[in-house]
């Protein structure tokens, strides 16, 4: 029973990858027997994962808060130097990349798959 | 180990209709059945699902439509059976029962969430207003170069935070007992960010959702200009699998199997 002048906000499922990542990697179910064979990879990738998403968050959150300010008075190198240490958070597909190169960084099987799949979030 | 390793997504009833999507690494999904209860699984050739944005889209996708069509008891992402034997024979076989209840208790239940956040600067507002110490803190500071008051404007901030606190405790004390009485069974969540005033998800019967909706208007309108909210759902029951049944309100207080918290030993 939406009404026009409701105030509040609806989104069919979490979406941000952030989001989704916090739901899938901390809830449901897990069997003990098998979190051994997610030992020898997964459970260290999503650990790495979630550092990598966290830290772009706060990246995001800072580059916003850089952007409010006014900066007619700041010179440009500053703002040049902090732009490349954000280059890796800048949007939903960077983060990809960084968890895509964590894993690489940790298992061996090849990145065959990584950069067919850069393109496939929703 | 005999045959390929297989990813797993849910516990979802026998004989259902199988999702019409693919899996992680775009393997296609199978049902492997014991009893009342199945694993919703697909193939993982290499033992080892790569932690990328697509896998971890494709694990929520399978699981969402899923949750769509039957009861559906979400696995975390990551979790790999070394072989349909090992799979259907060790675990599906030993919890068939337990499994088998709890896709009982959650039939025809759906998962809301609800976050609210202070709209604009509301939260700052009331609390200069209502603090005198605060507003006397923030003149004193305002009227010197920030130099001078590096300590105040520590102590200004300490203060800020400490009101928030009891403030977001008080709203989070009215948003649940305006809506929890449309659910279940309620879970508080981690608020996220500054303005972050509650967040908490709500185990609610399909055919209330409407009735939690509603629930949900009114008090956004009894908030309005204070509260900003946000409902995302109905989605997969994440946040109440791992629930024991005691904490669910309207059922028997069976004792619950494995070692509790979603985690079945083998």
């Amino acid at each position: 029973m939406a009404t026009t002048t409701s105030s509040v906000t609806r989104a069919p499922r979490p979406s941000s990858l952030a989001d989704v990542l916090d739901l899938i990697l901390d809830k449901g179910l897990v069997i003990d027997a098998y979190v051994r064979v997610s030992a020898l990879g997964i459970e260290v990738l999503t650990i790495d994962a979630r550092i990598v998403v966290a830290s772009v968050d706060t990246y995001l959150r800072f580059a916003e808060a850089v952007n409010r300010l006014d900066l007619t008075t700041t010179e440009t190198q500053g703002i040049k130097g902090l732009s490349r240490d954000l280059s890796r958070g800048g949007a939903e597909g960077k983060t990809e990349g960084a968890v895509e190169g964590t894993k690489e960084a940790v298992h061996d099987d090849g990145g065959r798959g990584s950069r067919e799949r850069s393109g496939a979030r929703s | 180990m005999t045959g390929p390793a297989l990813y797993l997504y849910a516990i979802v009833p026998t004989g259902v209709r199988l999702p019409g999507v693919v899996g992680v690494s775009e393997q296609p999904l199978r049902l492997l059945e014991c009893g009342r209860i199945a694993a919703l699984a697909s193939a993982l050739p290499k033992a080892a699902a790569r932690v990328s944005a697509g896998n971890v889209r494709a694990h929520q996708q399978v699981v969402e439509e899923s949750h769509l069509s039957t009861t559906t008891l979400p696995f975390r992402f990551g979790v790999v059976a070394d072989s349909e034997e090992s799979l259907v024979g060790s675990f599906l076989a030993r919890h068939e029962a337990t499994l088998a209840r709890r896709l009982a208790d959650f039939e025809d239940l759906t998962e809301v969430r609800v976050s609210a956040r202070y709209a604009g600067d509301a939260a700052l507002r009331e609390l200069v207003a209502t603090s005198a110490r605060l507003r006397r803190l923030r003149e004193s500071v305002a009227r010197r170069p920030a130099a001078a008051t590096y300590y105040e404007r520590i102590a200004l901030g300490e203060e800020v935070a400490g009101g928030l606190a009891v403030l977001r405790e008080r709203d989070a004390d009215t948003c649940s007992s305006s809506l929890e009485r449309h659910a279940r069974a309620e879970r508080r969540l981690r608020h996220s960010g500054e303005d972050g005033a509650f967040h908490a998800a709500y185990l609610v019967e399909q055919d209330r959702v409407p009735g939690f909706e509603q629930g949900l208007e009114q008090l956004a309108a009894e908030q309005r200009g204070r509260l900003e909210f946000e409902l995302t759902g109905p989605m997969p029951l994440w946040d109440f699998v791992e629930m024991d049944r005691k904490d669910l309100k309207g059922l028997p207080d069976l004792a619950t199997a494995g070692r509790g918290r979603g985690r079945w030993a083998s």
